[in-house]
Order: structure tokens, then sequence, then C-alpha cells
């Protein structure tokens, strides 16, 4: 590998050509139209356009992509996160080009990337997946023994599900004739199939994640989980390491599942094997949910914590390197929190929102790292997912590093478009989440906090900053990004 | 209630110091797309500014069409001068890859129309504004 061409934008694009120029290799970044001028492209060494903003016609654009690759003359592809980094196609069609995929090979992304193939892998690697059981036949009676196998609380959900339509849960045995009964008759009307199926109900679940790594030469090691349960609508919010509460037992279990799980389907390279965690200390038990077959979004946590470099590791995998370290080389230390700055706004719903950074400036300093692909000048457009960085500490302490984070989130200025760092803030200063008291529902249920608009003693404060006449109009390099929006703050302004 | 006075003062390039004599906040600000944008005290605040020159918007005989979320221009299907009548669509827009008409609420005559297709528009302004 001489030159890698990065299928991506953003900051993951930014990251991974610091990682390729860490190890010597020349990189090669791709833009659409909306991101010509976008820090990602400046970042590698030459840049291809790719196609206009719609993603479908650029990033996600196999032909154009590939030709991309051929005319700078790259000899593998990195796909970073999202766009086609899961797509066995596309893995499929740069080894046909004789370019390296930094992944997986392509049958082991086809295989985990369907639900029902990846459930399998897992139960015969002997990794836990959510008890679940199809009754024989749709009689009631068939139902009610399948609940009872599965055990309580259960969920009986229609067969050709979703959105909730059909879905029953029933706590005690009084409740599942007339619970079947219903979920069939609602299943009915709504898929126009009455079939349902049981699964045990998971209640407060959280999300743990193990960071795992294998060679093409069969070794397969795990760098230690990931608590990803701060969510809201299944997005990450918040991410750390290690997972608050996890005993050694529960860790060494499931790291150990994560590591068959992998072995079991021959993984290579960087992945991640999810699972959800139910209830406390030793007795928390855990079930697979699903393997990404990528670099994850992440991935920070983890490299703080172990100091390992997982971009690194990546190409190093790539390049047919047997693995380096061993399992016991690898420990954790300390304590890492990830947290995600996307231009939503939580008094409007968190709908993604646009306009100019007129401002911005990182925070920076021990244990700050902040993975980022915008920069001041810039207008965040509605092309793509409104991440615009990562805020990602490090320290001795969970306590420390939240405390190190609230200072860190202070001191990011985002100043023209609105994003979630306020949120952000209010999220890591509640009660339940500085108690690690943590679960996939908690944002949900804390919304209303968590939105709450500012005080009115500091909007009279935010008022009176905006009146001083001391307040510098933005600078004029962003004339044009404004006049995209339709405005021209050179208007003379006044009082 | 005796509204506290606010008093700000410069730092250094872009920050600024805000105290009402017993609490004393530092502050970033920067004035851009009409509004002043304040960050203090983990909070962000977006201040709309008046512009010299600016046209009043929203009169009693006007309706200024407002999108609900951040969005871009699909299709402008108006000219200022054109009578609509109520339930035309005027403007479509996408965001997070759904379709949404901007659709006369009542028969009027357009009399703005601020956006053009490919644009960005936001919820902090008209995209078109009719007479009625």
């Amino acid at each position: 590998m001489r030159r890698v061409l990065i299928a991506n934008r953003g900051e993951i694009s930014v990251r991974i050509a610091r990682g390729c120029r860490e190890r010597g290799l020349e990189t090669v970044a791709i833009y659409s139209d909306a991101d010509a001028g976008a820090p990602h492209v400046s970042a590698a060494d030459r840049a291809m356009r790719v196609g206009p903003a719609r993603a479908s016609e650029s990033y996600l654009n196999v032909d154009a992509i590939l030709r991309a690759a051929r005319e700078s003359g790259a000899d593998a592809i990195h796909p970073g996160y999202g766009f086609l980094s899961e797509n066995a196609g596309f893995a499929e069609a740069c080894a046909r080009a004789g370019l390296t995929f930094i992944g997986p090979p392509a049958s082991v992304i086809a295989r985990m990337g369907s639900k029902t193939a990846a459930r399998a892998a897992a139960t015969a690697a002997g990794v836990p997946v959510v008890p679940g059981a199809v009754p024989v036949d749709q009689t009631p009676a068939a139902i009610a023994d399948a609940v009872r196998l599965v055990g309580f609380p259960a969920l009986i959900k229609a067969s050709a599900g979703g959105g909730g339509k059909g879905m029953r849960v029933v706590r005690c045995a009084d409740e599942v004739a007339e619970a079947v009964e219903s979920a069939s008759r609602e299943a009915t009307r709504a898929f126009s199939d009455g079939a349902v199926y049981v699964e045990r109900l998971i209640e407060r679940p959280r999300h743990i994640e193990v960071q795992i790594l294998g060679d093409v030469h069969g070794n397969v090691v795990h760098l230690f989980e990931r608590d990803c349960s701060l969510q809201r609508r299944h997005q990450k919010v918040i991410e750390e390491t290690p997972a608050p509460n996890l005993t050694p037992s529960v860790r060494a279990r499931i790291t150990a599942a994560a590591v068959a799980a992998a072995r079991g389907v021959g993984y290579v390279n960087a992945g991640t094997v999810e699972f959800i965690l139910e209830g406390d200390g030793d007795a928390a038990e855990f079930y697979f949910l699903e393997m990404n077959t990528r670099l994850q979004v992440e991935h920070p946590v983890t490299e703080l914590v172990t100091g390992r470099d997982l971009v690194h590791a990546q190409l190093r995998v790539a390049e047919g390197e047997p693995l380096w370290f061993t399992q016991a080389d690898v420990a954790q230390s300390g304590h890492a929190i990830e947290c995600r700055v996307y231009a939503e706004d939580a008094l409007r719903g968190l709908l993604p929102q646009t306009g100019t950074l007129f401002r911005y400036r990182e925070p920076s300093g021990d244990g700050i790292r902040v993975d980022s692909g915008v920069a001041e000048g810039q207008l965040i457009g509605v092309d793509y997912d409104p991440m615009l960085a990562k805020v990602i500490v490090h320290a001795g302490t969970r306590e420390a590093a939240l405390a190190r984070m609230d200072a860190a989130l202070r001191d990011f200025v985002a100043l023209g478009v609105r994003h979630n760092v306020p949120f952000l803030l209010k999220l890591i200063a509640l009660d339940d989440v500085r108690a690690s008291r943590i679960d996939t529902g908690l944002i949900e249920r804390r919304l209303g906090e968590l939105a709450a608009a500012p005080a009115a003693w500091l909007a009279a404060a935010a008022e009176a900053v905006a009146k001083s006449g001391l307040v510098h109009a933005a600078m004029p390099a962003m004339r044009g990004a404004s006049r995209a929006k339709g405005r021209d703050p050179w208007e003379t302004i006044s009082w | 209630m005796v509204t506290p006075n606010w008093i700000v003062t410069r730092r250094d390039e872009g920050r600024l110091q805000v105290s009402d004599g017993t609490r004393t906040l530092s502050a970033d600000a920067v004035i851009g797309g009409g509004s002043a944008w304040v960050w203090l005290d983990g909070q962000l605040f977006e201040i709309p500014i008046e512009r010299r020159g600016g046209r009043a918007r929203g009169g009693h005989d006007e309706e200024a069409l407002t999108p609900q979320m951040s969005a871009k221009v699909i299709r402008v299907l108006v000219e200022p001068g054109q009578a609509v009548a109520a339930g035309d669509t005027l403007v479509v827009l996408e965001a997070m890859k759904m379709e949404m008409p901007i659709r006369a609420p009542r028969a009027g005559t357009v009399t703005a129309v601020n956006c053009a297709e490919g644009e960005l528009v936001t919820p902090d302004g008209p995209v078109v504004v009719l007479s009625l």
C-alpha cells in the first residue's frame, strides 16, 4: 500500500488522513460539489471530485469513486463509517479493481449485514442472543407456550411488524391470552398478516459494545468495551469507556463473547460487536445485537484508554501484518468520554439546523481531543449528517473525565448555527449520568429538562452583550457562504 | 422585579465580559446573518438585530411564509406580482430527504420571493411574502 483513497467526508476523512500520513502513506480525498472547500479536502495530499451534493451521486457513487481511485493512482480504499463502509458490493468491487479494501472481506460484511444471518452466526459461536421463540403454529395455545418458554416479561411482536404496531408486553401468565389476541388483531389490520413471535422484553437496557481487531492470520483480540447507552432515537450521543459499573466478571464474559463471535465469522480488521445488557452486578446478562464491520464513530474513546491507534491498526492489518500485540498487552487506563456535537436545536425538537459558522473555536488542552471536519466560515448544509465534531476527553477517573468534558464543552465556541452543546452540558450534569444510572431510555425520559430554555436572567445578559455595540461582525471571507443562505451580513447594522 | 443592569466590557478580540455587579461571565459573540450570536455560560443565543434599510415584513395585510425548519429549495413556482389562489404551491423545499411544499394559506399576490432554487433557507426569515 502506497496511496489510500478515503471514500468519505467530514471528521472521519480528516482523521483517517492523519493516520495514513503518520504511517507514511499518501492520501486522496473525495468530495461532492457541496464540500469543495471543506477541511477534509485540504487534509489529504490530493482530492478528487466525485459528483454533486446528493450523496447517492457522490459519496455513494461506486463507479465515480473507483474512477477517482484509478485516476489518482490509489492502491487502497478506506471507507470510513456510514456511506459505503458496510456495503459488501463495494468491498467486492474494490477487490475486482485490484484495490485493497481496508476492512473485512466482502463475505463477512454481507453475512453480518443480515440480521438473521448475524443472529445465527452469533448463536453458532455460543454467544447469547435475546431469548425468543417462533410459535410452531399460530394458535393461541402455541403462542402461550412460546411465551412461557421465553419467560416474563415478554414481548409479543408482529412478524411483519414495525413501528410498534402489533406489539404487546406481557408480565404474567394471566395477561397472555388477551395480549396474543389483540397483538394478532392489530397485526392483521396493519400488515394483513396476523403472525406473531415472542421475545424477552429487556427493561432499561444498556448498550455495551466491544471493539475487536483481527488479522488475516486468524488472530483476534478485543480492545475492551464502550458504553453507548446515552442515545436518542437510536442515535448515540455520548459514549464512554470503561462502561460504568461493569463488574470484572461480566467484562471478561462479554469481551470473550465478542472475540468468539468475531472468530466464528473469520473476522479481519477492526470491528465492533454490539450487545444489550440487562441487570446489575455479576448477575447482569448480555445479548448479541449486531456486528458493525467498520471503524466506529466512537473509536477515539477506545484509543485514549488503550493507547492503541485504531486507524494505524486497520492499515497494518490491511497490509497483511500479523497482530503485533497480544490480548495480555491490552489494558484500560483511566476513563474516556466522547460527546457528539450535532447541528441540532434541542429547543426545536432536535431538528437539524443550517447556517454559516461565523466563529468556530475548538477546546484544547491536556486530555482533550477534538475530531472535526468543519472550520470557521463553513456553510453547514442539509445534504449530510449534521455532526460537526466529536469532543473526546481522557482523565484518571470518570468523575474527572466528566469535569474535563464540562470545561471543554463550555470552551467550544461555534456561532452561526444552532447546535446541541447546551444539551450535552445539561446531559453530563444530570444526576443519573453523574451516578452512572444510564440506560437507552434515559434521554427520552429526561428530555423536558434537557431541552429547557435558558434562564431569563441569562437571556437578559446575552441580550445586553448583543446590544453592547462591542460585538464584531463576521470575517469578510464568510460573505460568499452567507449569501447562499439568502442573506448578507454586510448590510450596515444599526441599533 | 428590578431588571439587573448588565455591564458589558471587552476582554480581548471577540471575547466579552458581562457583569451585573454580583455575577461576572465571559461571553463569545459575533454578528452574522442578521443576528448576534452569543455563547454565554454554556448556552447559545441567536438574537435578531435590526438592519438599516431593512424592509418591514409581515404587516397586517401581508403574510410572510416561513419554513418550519432549515431546508433546501428545490423548486420555486411563483414570481413577484403573480396572483395565487389559496392552497397553491409556491415553493418546494427538501430536508432530511423529504419534500415539503410551502402553500398559499389564502388567495393573494406574491410581493417578494426571498429564495432561489438550490439555496438553503432557515426558519429565521420568510421565503415568500404575499399581500392579501
